[in-house]
């Protein structure tokens, strides 16, 4: 579908890869930020910015790539000027990926303390560690540091966008924990907080990188849309793998939605062939019987499925933003376009 | 007549250097407090209208100001003053308070109920709305010099963002301080749980932003988003030096600004930038309300040590016993090596926090903070000085003043 270079080598690239040393740059200046100014939050920096825990930097990868995909290239006459214009433009957006993160981190810290979350990614909490008010500290701290940081790029819609999509993440929050038995049943109430939760960071900060390029318009509003479906796809996948797990089948997930009562589209659309779910989803799910006998409606019905196909809808409308965009005879600019693609069928075929 | 007065010498440019003292002095001579203005109910928003007109002024009796040698900010502290009531001195911005509470209910009110009760018990909790009120009056004042007519819709916000800041960190603080009472009620996260408080505070902080980005104006976003990250460095400070005998004056001055300070130096600069003032008056408003706010931080640090639990609306002591060493405590560290065990001891001993209390108070710790918080008090009178003389300056003074009464 997409033709390389044929003077290229044909090789998988990994679009991580293609931003790799300055994924490593962002995460070791984040983790000497916080080490340097706050020694006893040390080990909440380790926690956090470590290599290996990190996730992959899911969202700085992003950024970088789409930051390259939207480069704009100053004409000829100004050949000199063109180069440290360029690197400052290059700096600010690498600032928006670290403001990106550290709110993104301040939210998961917050988030673990309002879950009584025990563990995160696989291993303690920062709260199991440490307890809740070194965690409600760290993310006061973060979010601190994110606030400072945008104010510095100058650019006031720039700082709208992500304070906005600080509030949503806020009230995403507020939503699950605070859902009448109504609401819990309804696919439109679970996708808006789908997209205050996870969509709305990225999509708002794939705006303002179009923003700080100079980008207005349609641009902008392609890349937000890329970001925003592409969140939704990978939010769809996640509540999916919670009840698969690495395996094709049920129960070998975490469950943990399901045991906080959470309940995702999956059910939601089980629940559309077995109305019977909705008396146990009220009866709540604090009962294991309970649990299983959700289980056992989802795995009749095609609830699995239909979300996996609508991740796919998602992720195919974000590559469709990407091939909106103008095109250009940059290669860099290719790549990174093609990187960002890839990375819409990575977010639907993971395992984990 | 005695308000007819007051009313003629607020309004006057007086011949003397110093239209505040004066008036000080008439209060004394004459009697009249400004308990006694209070009790004319809106008479005191006569002095409102007063305007600065040099042809009204007369020369009242500057007798008392020629034998003082100076009509320096220190005399106006060695005046006895009545009983200054906070309610009378925001009177010139009721209004405003008015239209900010409206306002601020209806930012809260229009998401989720549980959050919005949640606020209430802080709104609702008896704050004075010290920082909004500070806000209007400085811009008012600094309203005055530019030819401004009327407040704009920035200066609004902008209190409003402030109190929104405020609340946030209040909300925060007390799940970090694991507080059950704020104000004599309990604080949000004692009712509603560790996770709704998180939560609070996340939402007013992410609000506050919302607002203060579309407030478009640079300075005012850094400024603001400086403070935000002042209250984690100074929240930070204080628990890594918990306990920590070696503290000195100069890292509990800043950790106060971090804390205190620096949100009402924001507020008060914001204000003036919004007014569209020079920057010189700019930079002396952010003196003012840096030197105003560590003069607060110092006295509710005193009044901790000197005050019931009942006045205080909390334990008392509490700063002492979670090991939150304080100007009356470093002072008194000074003179008392004992004292020192004693903290380092953390208090597990029966009746030790008592000691350590009695301690600070026989070796004058209390003294010396008193000293400082009139130091700060005094700079901050003087900082005030760019600004015309009327009702507004003065009331910007006698919250100065308020403030010390509390240790009086």
């Amino acid at each position: 579908m997409y033709h390389q270079s044929t003077s290229l080598v044909e090789e998988q690239h990994d679009p991580f890869s293609l931003v790799a040393d300055e994924l490593s740059l962002l995460a070791k200046k984040l983790r000497e930020m916080v080490v340097a100014e706050v020694p006893k939050l040390a080990s909440a920096a380790e926690y956090f910015f470590k290599t290996g825990v990190e996730g992959k930097r899911f969202r700085p990868t992003v950024l970088l790539l789409m930051a390259t995909a939207l480069n704009v290239h100053l004409p000829e006459p100004i050949p000199n000027a063109g180069a440290p214009m360029a690197a400052e433009l290059r700096a600010r957006q690498q600032l928006l990926a670290e403001i990106t993160e550290m709110i993104h981190v301040a939210s998961l810290l917050h988030d673990d303390v309002l879950d009584d979350a025990d563990t995160r990614r696989g291993i303690d909490s920062l709260n199991f560690v440490m307890g809740n008010k070194v965690s409600v500290l760290a993310g006061d701290f973060l979010l601190s540091r994110a606030c400072v940081a945008l104010a510095s790029l100058g650019n006031p819609e720039v700082v709208s966008l992500v304070a906005k999509a600080l509030e949503h993440l806020v009230t995403g929050e507020t939503m699950q924990i605070t859902t009448t038995t109504e609401q819990r049943c309804s696919m439109e109430y679970y996708m808006q907080k789908t997209y205050y939760k996870t969509a709305s960071l990225i999509s708002s900060s794939c705006k303002a990188v179009a923003l700080l390029a100079g980008q207005t318009g349609e641009v902008a509003t392609l890349a937000f849309e890329y970001g925003r479906n592409l969140g939704m796809a990978f939010q769809l996948i996640d509540d999916v793998l919670d009840f698969t797990g690495t395996s094709a089948s049920l129960g070998k997930g975490s469950l943990s939605d399901i045991h906080h009562g959470i309940v995702t589209a999956p059910i939601l659309f089980a629940m559309e062939e077995f109305p019977q779910l909705r008396a146990i989803i009220d009866q709540g799910f604090k009962d294991p019987k309970n649990v299983n006998l959700a289980l056992e409606y989802l795995g009749k019905s095609r609830g699995i499925q239909r979300t996996r196909e609508l991740a796919a809808q998602h992720a195919s409308l974000a590559a469709e933003a990407i091939d909106s965009l103008p095109e250009t005879i940059d290669e860099d600019m290719q790549r990174s376009k093609r990187a960002l693609i890839d990375i819409t069928q990575r977010v639907i075929t993971r395992n984990k | 007549m005695a308000s007819l007065t007051m009313v003629d010498l607020v309004g006057c440019a007086s011949t003397s250097s110093n239209a505040s003292l004066d008036r000080y002095l008439w209060r004394k001579t004459l009697h009249s407090s400004v308990s006694q203005r209070a009790h004319g109910v809106r008479r005191s928003g006569k002095l409102v209208t007063c305007r600065l007109d040099s042809a009204r002024c007369r020369s009242i009796s500057t007798k008392s100001a020629d034998t003082l040698p100076n009509g320096t900010p220190e005399m106006l502290l060695n005046v006895k003053r009545g009983q200054i009531s906070l309610g009378t001195v925001f009177d010139v911005v009721a209004d405003d308070l008015l239209i900010l509470n409206q306002n601020l209910k209806s930012i809260v009110g229009a998401e989720n109920p549980v959050l919005m009760s949640a606020a209430e018990q802080i709104f609702g909790a008896g704050g004075k709305r010290m920082r909004p009120a500070l806000v209007f009056l400085v811009s008012r004042a600094t309203a005055q010099m530019s030819g401004l007519k009327e407040l704009t819709t920035n200066h609004r916000r902008l209190a409003e963002i402030i109190e929104m800041i405020h609340t946030a960190s209040l909300i925060h603080d007390d799940v970090l301080d694991e507080s059950d009472l704020r104000r004599g009620k309990e604080t949000v996260h004692q009712l509603y749980g560790t996770r709704v408080a998180v939560l609070a505070g996340d939402f007013m902080f992410a609000q506050s932003s919302w607002y203060l980005a579309n407030l478009e104006n640079l300075e005012v976003i850094k400024l603001i988003s400086q403070v935000i990250k002042d209250f984690a460095s100074g929240e930070i400070k204080q628990a890594s030096s918990l306990f920590d005998c070696d503290v000195k004056l100069e890292e509990y001055l800043i950790k106060s600004y971090y804390k205190t300070a620096s949100l009402v130096a924001a507020s008060t600069k914001g204000s003036a930038i919004f007014s569209g003032v020079d920057s010189s008056v700019a930079e002396s408003m952010f003196e003012y309300g840096k030197n105003l706010g560590l003069s607060f931080q110092v006295v509710d640090d005193i009044l901790d040590f000197t005050q019931s639990a009942e006045q205080l609306g909390k334990p008392a002591g509490s700063d002492l016993a979670k090991g939150n060493l304080t100007a009356p405590v470093i002072f008194a560290l000074e003179k008392e090596p004992k004292l020192r065990d004693i903290i380092e001891s953390e208090f597990v001993e029966e009746g030790s926090l008592q000691d350590a209390i009695d301690l600070v108070q026989r070796c004058g710790g209390i003294q010396r903070a008193q000293e400082l918080a009139k130091e700060k008090a005094v700079a901050a009178i003087q900082n005030l000085e760019c600004l015309p003389r009327g009702s507004f300056r003065s009331a910007l003074e006698e919250i100065v003043l308020y403030n010390l009464e509390r240790i009086e």
